[in-house]
Order: C-alpha cells, then structure tokens, then sequence
C-alpha cells in the first residue's frame, strides 16, 4: 500500500516539474496547441477537396468469352468487356451531395501508355490505373467467388462451366505519386469504387495502391484535417525534452542521490518518468483534439482508440529520451538535444506532409517497413490518420501497432541501458 | 606504571563497550585514476557519538562520506555500518540519514511537498506528525507552504536538514550542516544536535570548518588534510596535545613596511620555533608564554618596529590554533 503512494508522489513529483515549470508547460500543452491553432486558422478556407481529379485508364483487358455469359441479360454482367463499365463507373461517379464528379478520365490506348506515364509524372495526371488482360475473367471470378454456393445460379450456369475458379485474382495497377496528398486522395477513391464496383464480397482484385487506405468520407477532407492526426503525434513527440530533462535534473539536483538513499529502487523511479509522460499524452490528446474540433475537424468517437497507439508512442518518446539522458553530460545538453530533434523526427515521419519513405523491409508479415517508421512516430501517425480520417478501428492497423509496441521495446531497452550504466552505478 | 596499565585497560574495556557503528579500514579514493582525494583513512564511529570532520577545502571529507554512504565507489580498502557491507545496505537503509553538504531538494515543490515526498520515499507511517514535529524544530512550520526555490540560503539549508532525518535514522552523515546559517539558526541546530545525539542515541558524523561548533558538539574530532587523518582524539586531547600551552598573538599595524615585517619575523623565527604569520596576525606557540614577552619587545626595539605593534596578547590555546599549527592553512567557512 505504501509502494503505491510512494510511486504515486515520485508521479505527482515529476508531473508537477513540468506544469510548474514555465518553458516545459509551454512545449507540451501550449505549443502543441498553438500549432494547432496556427494549421487551423492557415487552412479554414482552403477547399475540401471537392473539385474533380484528372486521371488516366489505360485498358489491356481481352474480354471473356461470350458464350459464357449468353444467357444473362442484365446489364452488368452481359458484356464481354467488364472493364468498359468500369472506366464508365469511374467517370460518373459524383461527390456526395454533389452534381461535381470525382474523376475527370482520360482513356489511352494501349500505344499511348509512354504518353500516359510521362502526363502522370508532369502530375498533369493524378494517378494511372492499368487495368490487365484478365480484368473480366477477374470479375467473373469475383461472380463465382459470392454466388458459387447459390443452387439457381450453380444450375443455370450449368456448375459454373466456363467460369475461371473463384480463387482467380487480377492485379489492377494504381499508379501515382506517394507522396502528394492528392494521389493519397485520389488513390484511396479509386480503391473504393473498385470495391464496390467488385462489389461481390471479397473481392478478387488487388488494387495495388500505395500508402491508402480509407472510405469515401475522405472526399470531404481539408489540408487541416489530414494534417492534424500528424500533429498530436508532434505533441506527444516534444515530450521527448521532458523524460530527458527530469532524468538528467534529479543527477543535477542531486535530488536522485537522495531517492537512491531511500527505499526507491531504479525500476520504481523509471517507471514513474515514464507514467508521468503517459499521463501527459492523455492530457494532450483531448487538449488537441478539442482545439482541432474549434477548427472544424470532424468529431470521431474513434479519437478514444487513440489513447492505445499513445501509450506506446509515449512509451518510444520517452525511451528515446533516456538514450539522450544516457548519452549526453549535463541537463541543458540533453534539453538542447531533445529540442532540436523532436521536429525533424515529426517531420521525417510525415506528421505534416508525406514524405518519401524508403523500404528497408519489403515484406515481414505481408507488409513493407520503411526507414523513417523505424523511429516509431510514422506508424503511429497513419494509425491516428487511420483512426480519426478513414473511421478505421485498431484492427485496421494491426501492423502498425506492433510495429509500434516493438519499437517503444527496443527504445526504452536501449535507453534505460545506456541511462542506468551512466547514472544508476556508484561513480 | 601499575596505574597507567589499569588505567589503559579501563579505556580499552569503556570502548568495547561502546558498539561500532561506522568503521573503516585503509578507506582509499582515486577519482578517475587522478585525483588522490582519501589515501587511507581509518577510524570508528561509536553509539552515540558526534564525530567531527575538520579539515581544509578539498581535504576529502565530503568523498569519506559519500564512499560510507554507497553514493561513490572506495578504491580501496574496506568499510562497514553496523557490520553490514555496502552490498547488504537494503536492511540498514532506514537507519542511515543524509544531509548533503550541496542543497538537494524539487524547488518547484513546496516546503511541505518536499518533506511529504521524501517522507513517502521512506515509506513512514506517523508522516504529518514527523513533519509537524521536524518543522517546528527546525521553525519551518510558518514557511511551509512556500517553494523552496523562493526561501533564503538559511531556510534552505534548514529544509536540507529536515529531509535527511524524516525517517529518525540511528546514524545521521551532516556534511557542513550550518553552511550559509546565521547565528539564530546555528545556535537552533545545535541544539537540535546535542537533543538527537544525547537523548534519542543516535550517533552523528559531522563535517563543519567551524571550530566553535566542533570544539563545542564533537564528543572526538578527526582532522583531516590531503585526504589523511593527520590527528585525532576529543577537542580536549586535541588542545593538550597539539596546542600550545600558551599563544603570544602579535596584531602589527598594516601600514608596516613588508620588508621590516618580513626581517622581524625572521628575527622571531631566531628565537622561538613555532611561529604562524597571517594577513597581520603574527602567532608565537610557546610554554610559558609571559617570560618570553620581554625577548619580543627587545626583537621589536632593536628594529624600530615597536609602533608598528598594534596589540600584543597571551592567551590559552583553542582548537583553531591547533587546526592551524597541524594544516598550517586558515580555515574558511
Ligand atoms: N567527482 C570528482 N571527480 C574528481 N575529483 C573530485 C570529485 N569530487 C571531489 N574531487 C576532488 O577530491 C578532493 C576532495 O574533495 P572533497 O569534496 O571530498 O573535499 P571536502 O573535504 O569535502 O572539501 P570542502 O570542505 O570544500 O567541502 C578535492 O581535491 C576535489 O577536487
Ligand atoms: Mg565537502
């Protein structure tokens, strides 16, 4: 019982070192507002990106045999070229509540492909899709894959005879540039309308479409908006000169000396650093989100998800700022360190714009690693685009997250090696 | 003879007697291969006992210290608190007290928050009736709710004091304890000495360059120079020993011409061995003293400094002639 309250008063100690110290409670609770503010305030009136995107189709599909399909007679499914109705669907399809269509397209022949990749690199087009040979055959099979176990339709197909297995998949090639929001946007559209063009279930396409994920809510969203899950993770990141500044001031002080006289063992004092930045996290969280909500972000509940990824991100914040405290000679160093790094790591892992993001790891589990989700704030940051954009839940981002909660582990291993060896050893 | 050996051996059996709370052996620090700051110290610590540590800036008591406390690694040698080996502290934590010579408290807390956390820290159960107790002895209690970072150096050095002993240790380590007090709140603390040490037990080791207070508080006093004890026994012995029985102190007038002043002292250097110089002060160690006056004024005469003399006394010697003859530095505080 008394374990408790002691850890409860080294907590409430180092929680009070930063709300009572002027410079400290302006870097994380003010600043990380006034960002918000200023983001907020810069970008009330630029457009949702409501105006239509050009994009570019080009069409290899070979069709499929008609006497497969002769005879239905709907108009979906009676063609021979699936990917005419597509290109047609692409081209019609409208904003909610809105008579402005999402995609202006430009269809190029086979021959004209150069020309097509040349337009998308000059970004006079936003994305190219390429849709491959076996497009139809893929829809066939998507058909098969929902309605293989239906009795009329297994009959009146005579058991499917002619129809490609329903474990028959097609790679459709999205194409763009990763790191323009707009292709963000764009691809993420393009997906969807795939989806439900496919709409037969699981579908048997792989839009193959990098960074994206999302819903068509996203036709709505504003620069602000998408960039202020990147700014609650810059929040929690500035922490990084808290957990350094509190460890390096108790050897300063002398104050750790003191507590290392008393029945406050290593674990016990680390561990209450580290509580103190989660409870910090928890307040800017709401704080942050409540001043976006001022600025016209949409209200998620899924905002309440987020205090998971920040556990852990606060967990790697504060682990690397023990590596810093490890480090480093004397307090105002480590401050000086943390300071200048907390921003170039928000901006390297895309809090504010994407940014190119070279593999490292191209496949562990089914997805890729890039450099900069190494340092643990990018995979945080497109779980919380995830969460507060796209209405995902955490099992959307289940990658993510462990790559987040390994990471947090090896930081906070490391930095608490490199912090005890230093400072928890008699000199 | 006869009475020397039984008397020896009284002594001997009056110490056993006395627990060992603090002992070391042969204690050596090197600080990074470099600075030889305690090159062999050996000395006890008995129940009950204030135990002074006099000596220059630098002299190594604050690293003795720190080693007996587990805050710095020994180099060499041994030591043991209660027996224990620094490896079996955990049982004897609680009974260990620490005030660093340095201030060492959250100045962002309050007085009161202060002593509460450390409180906590010791896990003790009767908290706000220790701490109530602590501040009024120490006349913290009107000042606590006020940070720490806003109180004056005394009060401060009054709140370091008081988050050393929340835990009533048995052994208190103070590391100059009256840094930077005026006389009120000196006169406070060692009062609160001299009830901890006599009435509650608890055995101190102290550190101050006060001669005063050692003279006055230490039942033994080590003193310390170039990280060695250079002598050792109660302000008593001390003074029988190392003093002069007497001390003729000349005050010679500073507008003395410094070669005139510098010939004198080597006229006196002639006559009588232990002489110190400081600042104005001239000190002549001696056994009798008042003979020997009559030799100083001829000194004096014979070249013409006679109105230079400004005083000229004989008095007994204290701890601060002592400390003085065997470091041959002044102490400041
Ligand atoms: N961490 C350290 N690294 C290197 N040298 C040190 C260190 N701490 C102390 N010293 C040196 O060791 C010697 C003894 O220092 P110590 O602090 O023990 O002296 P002290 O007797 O307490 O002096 P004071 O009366 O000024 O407090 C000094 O020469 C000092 O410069
Ligand atoms: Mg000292």
């Amino acid at each position: 019982m008394s374990k408790i309250k002691l850890f409860y008063s080294l907590l409430k100690t180092n929680i009070l070192s930063i709300t009572r110290n002027k410079t400290a409670f302006f870097f994380t609770i003010i600043f990380p507002l006034c960002f918000v503010g200023v983001f907020g305030f810069a970008f009330q009136w630029s457009d949702p990106i409501t105006s239509s995107k050009t994009i570019g189709i080009i069409s290899y599909d070979t069709g499929i045999d008609e006497s497969v399909i002769a005879f239905w007679n709907t108009s979906i499914v009676n063609q021979t070229f699936y990917s005419e109705e597509y290109i047609r669907v692409l081209d019609t399809v409208l904003f909610p509540e809105s008579n402005v269509t999402i995609f202006d397209v430009h269809v190029f022949n086979q021959s004209e492909h150069e020309d097509a990749q040349e337009l998308l690199e000059s970004r006079n087009i936003m994305a190219l899709v390429t849709l491959p040979e076996n497009f139809s055959t893929g829809v066939l099979a998507a058909f098969r894959s929902k309605f293989g176990d239906d009795p009329i339709l297994t009959a009146a197909t005579g058991n499917w005879s002619g129809y490609p297995s329903s474990d028959f998949k097609t790679v459709l090639l999205v194409e763009g540039d990763s790191t323009l929001q707009d292709f963000t946007v764009t691809g993420t559209i393009i997906d969807k309308i795939t989806q439900y063009f496919f709409n037969f279930g699981e579908s048997p396409v792989e839009g193959v479409i990098i960074d994206v994920y999302g819903s068509l809510l996203t036709s709505g969203f504003t620069v602000f908006d998408f960039v202020l899950p990147g700014l609650i993770v810059y929040a929690i990141l500035n922490n990084l000169g808290s957990t350094t500044d509190i460890a390096l001031s108790d050897i300063e002080r002398g104050t750790l000396k003191r507590l290392r006289l008393s029945k406050v063992t290593p674990p016990m004092y680390v561990f209450s650093i580290l509580a103190s930045q989660m409870v910090i996290a928890f307040i800017q969280i709401p704080i942050t989100f409540a001043t976006a909500l001022l600025f016209g972000f949409p209200f998620s509940i899924q905002i309440l998800y987020a205090f998971l990824p920040a556990i852990f991100l606060s967990l790697a914040t504060s682990g690397m700022g023990f590596i810093f405290a490890g480090v480093v000679r004397n307090a105002s160093a480590g401050r000086g360190l943390a300071a200048i790094t907390a921003t170039p790591i928000a901006l390297i892992s895309g809090a504010f714009f994407v940014i190119p993001n070279p593999t490292v790891i191209p496949n562990i589990l089914g997805n890729s690693v890039g450099l900069f989700d190494l340092l643990g704030a990018a995979p945080a940051i497109r779980i919380f685009r995830g969460l507060l954009l796209h209405g995902n839940t955490l099992s959307n981002h289940l990658f993510d997250l462990i790559l987040l909660i390994v990471l947090s582990a090896l930081f906070l291993a490391l930095g608490l090696f490199l912090y005890s060896r230093k400072h928890f050893k008699p000199e | 003879m006869v009475e020397e050996a039984v008397e020896a051996k009284n002594q001997a059996v009056n110490k056993s007697l006395k627990e060992i709370v603090v002992e070391t052996k042969n204690l050596e620090k090197i600080y990074d291969g470099k600075v030889h700051a305690v090159r062999g110290v050996n000395f006890e610590l008995f129940d009950g006992e204030v135990l002074g540590f006099l000596g220059p800036n630098g002299a190594g008591k604050t690293t003795t210290i720190s080693i007996l406390l587990g805050i710095i690694q020994k180099t060499k040698g041994d030591f043991s608190i209660y027996g224990k080996d620094i490896n079996d502290y955990k049982t004897i934590r609680e009974l260990i007290g620490y005030t660093p010579q340095e201030l060492v408290f959250y100045d962002f807390l309050t007085v009161q928050e202060n002593a509460e956390l450390f409180a906590d820290c010791y896990q003790i159960q009767n908290k706000k009736a220790r701490i109530n107790e602590l501040f009024d002895l120490f006349q913290l209690t009107e000042l606590k709710r006020r940070r720490a970072e806003k109180l004056s150096g005394g009060q401060k050095r009054r709140l370091n004091l008081v988050l050393g002993m929340l835990h009533s240790p048995k052994i208190l380590f103070l590391d100059e304890p009256s840094a930077g007090m005026d006389p009120q709140s000196r006169h406070i603390l060692w009062e609160n000495i001299e009830r901890l040490s006599k009435k509650e037990g608890i055995s101190i080791i102290l550190t101050t360059h006060l001669m005063e207070v050692a003279d006055r508080l230490c039942d033994r006093i080590l003193i310390i120079d170039y990280g060695k004890i250079i002598a050792q026994g109660t302000p008593d012995e001390l003074k029988t020993t190392y003093g002069a029985e007497e001390l003729i102190e000349l005050i010679m007038d500073e507008s003395l011409d410094a070669k005139l002043n510098d010939s004198f002292i080597v006229d006196l250097r002639k006559e009588f061995s232990k002489i110190t110089f400081h600042e104005n002060k001239i000190k002549i160690f001696t056994k009798n003293g008042a003979s020997l006056i009559p030799d100083i004024i001829e000194i004096a005469v014979k070249l013409d400094v006679t109105d230079y003399i400004k005083s000229l006394q004989l008095r007994g010697s204290t701890l601060e002639d002592v400390f003085i003859g065997l470091t041959g530095k002044a102490l400041r505080e």
